[in-house]
């Protein structure tokens, strides 16, 4: 008969439990991850590299007109085919495309939210 | 009774996801004996060999973790090889301590999922649970490192590494090795019915082993001392000191423990590296992520030890930015359909899901 | 393994290409491959690794290699040979080495290439497919996939139709 279980038995009442108890505490989402996505139309200059380097064709470029009436063409992605990468984020050369720390929803109808 | 006439009835081990993973078996049995199985791959195959052929080379290091959910950064590090050799790029030498250090604690994750799905197939269901929670300390680390928890989306890219580390890294190493040891010593208790349950069970000879084409724990469990890191030395490996646990009994009890001797020795290499980390770049200076450059028209073809065995990958380029052909050999296609055929035969029906588990599959290897 | 190397190039007419680290790759015609694979494996080439395949359209072959290691000498040996592609044909090496029986079942499936002599060449991955060898460079699969299951009128598959 085994009764080295016992002892243990006892120790164990004195251990934290592995599990968090979700949502009235959670874990912290550490620096880097790759979320969401936000971009600067400011920034953008339209040169469409962004398109050519996802690989699950994620980015459509659009045409949108601005206050001014003049037609400038940005990037619009497309969240239930993303893989949240980061190629897109390291190619272009404003940085007006960045990874944040958001966790991302997708949801089942047609309109997916489009980030533009 | 008529005995000259046997009738069998047909089975199938079928291809839901906690019992066995996405991949089926057909089983003949008469009463409670197995006849004859044969195997049936083919649920997963997304057809990566041509996937990779339409995409450069910074798309296919995205999707090259995506080969085996169980350990997709030892992939990441076979394609990253493969192209630095066939292009002549060379890899700071922080860059390949760093990469070691990552495919030693993949490997450990990949083993405690192994644990927790045998346990579960012999119906020790606390077994899998306490697997699950000590692995969730590795995948901690990894999201701090790469990004995300399990698929880090070409963090070893060819080059070297896709960013920085961040501060006080090591510290943080230190402590999470601390658990898994923890997590070591719960599984090396000798438990009883456990150890009927799979003493015995599934004996593999190694004769049998060698012609049917076994690699990595499987192998070594059956008596021969062969592992690709000590014969074909790729990054730093011929500098650290390590030894390779061989047993020679051949059942499903000696994998188990050939698979816990090797998590110990991965902890030894985490620790023997952790101090010693140089300083310098992260990813060659002449590339940039993101842009791409031409593969040359030459072929390869590299081997690497990965947690089940042996993987290979041969590449052909043609002077243009994507590849001709890339062929990819996972140690699964092996293991799953010629010896899971070949140790079925004659066995319980009882033990069927235990000698399925000790080999260690992974069915995305296998269709890839 | 200079004297092996040098053997088999006076014994059966084999061509070496190059020589890498511990890796030697030579080409050996179609008829001598059997009696290739039985000269090395006494030699102590015991392990098959992997069989590989290319379609090669311009030269109208498909191009096999054979993958062999040795663990005693810790050493590589490709074999390379061609086949022609309009009937292709070849010896199967399963007799002698037996690991290799399930990558030509692969292969047979995937190419189209009959291996004269093996157990069982029935299907593997793909079921009840009616078409040509899926991964031969004249099956354009992606013409396939969008006439049978793409349409242009959906939103999200519009972006499959522009040719990238």
């Amino acid at each position: 008969m085994k009764f080295k279980i016992i002892p243990k038995l006892f120790l164990n009442l004195f251990k934290r439990p592995l599990t968090v108890k979700f949502p009235a505490e959670s874990l912290s989402i550490p620096d880097g991850y790759r979320g969401k996505h936000r971009f600067l139309p400011d920034k953008c200059l339209g040169c469409g590299k962004c398109v050519q380097v996802c690989p699950n064709k994620a980015i459509e470029m659009v045409e949108v007109k601005q206050e001014d009436g003049t037609i400038k063409k940005q990037p619009k992605i497309d969240i239930n085919k993303c893989c949240f990468c980061g190629l897109c984020e390291n190619v272009c050369p404003t940085k007006a495309i960045r990874l944040t720390k958001e966790i991302p929803f997708v949801d089942e109808d047609g309109n997916a939210p489009v980030i533009n | 009774m008529n005995k000259d006439k046997k009738e069998y009835q047909e089975f199938l081990f079928g291809p839901a996801h906690p019992g066995s993973g996405n991949f089926s078996v057909r089983i003949k049995l008469t009463g409670e004996m197995v006849i004859e199985a044969k195997s049936d791959p083919g649920y997963l195959h997304r057809g990566f060999e041509k996937l990779m052929e339409y995409r450069d080379i910074w798309q296919n290091a995205v999707l090259s973790d995506r080969i085996c959910v169980f350990e997709p950064l030892a992939w990441n590090l076979i394609f990253a090889e493969a192209v630095e050799k066939l292009t002549d790029i060379e890899v700071s030498k922080k860059a390949k301590y760093i990469r070691v250090i990552l495919v030693e604690l993949s490997r450990i994750q990949s083993h405690l999922i192994w644990f927790g799905a045998l346990s579960s197939a012999t119906g020790f269901d606390t077994g899998l649970k306490i697997a699950f929670g000590y692995r969730d300390y590795i995948l901690d680390l990894f999201s701090a490192l790469t990004g995300g928890r399990i698929y880090p989306a070409g963090y070893i890219c060819p080059g070297g590494l896709r960013r920085e580390l961040p501060q006080n890294i090591e510290g943080r190493i230190l402590k999470v090795l601390g658990k898994i040891e923890q997590a070591i010593s719960y599984f090396e208790e000798e438990d009883p019915i456990f150890g009927v349950r799979t003493k015995g069970i599934g004996i593999l000879k190694l004769e049998d082993a060698i012609r049917l084409g076994a690699t990595g724990p499987v192998l070594r469990a059956s008596g021969l001392k062969d592992d690709v890191r000590k014969s074909e030395p790729y990054e730093i490996y011929q500098e650290i000191d390590f030894n390779l646990p061989v047993l020679k009994n051949g059942d499903a009890y000696s994998r188990f423990k050939v698979g816990l001797l090797e998590m110990k020795e991965s902890i030894k290499i985490i620790k023997q590296l952790l101090n010693k980390i140089p300083s310098g770049d992260f990813l060659n200076k002449k590339l940039k992520v993101g842009t791409t450059f031409n593969l040359p028209d030459k072929e390869i073809y590299l081997r690497n030890e990965i947690a089940r065995g042996e993987g290979a990958v041969y590449i052909k380029g043609n002077s243009g930015p994507n590849p001709e052909r890339v062929k990819i050999k996972g140690p699964s296609f092996l293991h799953l359909i010629p010896v899971l055929e070949f140790l079925l035969k004659g066995a319980e029906v009882a033990d069927i899901p235990v000698i399925y588990w000790s080999l260690n599959p992974c069915p995305a290897d296998m269709d890839r | 393994m200079k004297d092996l190397i040098s053997k088999i190039r006076a014994k059966f007419g084999a061509e070496v290409l190059r020589k890498e680290e511990n890796q030697f790759w030579i080409k050996v015609s179609r008829e001598n491959l059997l009696n290739v694979c039985l000269f090395i494996k006494d030699n102590s080439f015991e392990f098959f690794s992997s069989l590989s395949a290319v379609d090669i359209l311009e030269k109208n072959i498909i191009e096999l290699i054979y993958h062999i290691w040795s663990k005693e000498k810790k050493i590589g040996l490709n074999i390379k040979t061609e086949i022609d592609r309009e009937t292709p044909k070849i010896n199967s090496v399963s007799k002698i080495y037996n690991s290799s029986q399930i990558h030509e079942r692969e292969i047979h499936e995937l190419f189209g290439v009959i291996f004269l002599g093996n157990p069982d060449l029935s299907e593997l991955f793909l079921e009840d497919w009616p078409g040509p060898p899926p991964f031969l460079k004249s099956f354009d699969w992606r013409n396939y996939i969008r006439e049978k299951f793409y349409s242009k009128g959906n939103k999200k598959e519009k972006g499959y139709f522009d040719n990238r």
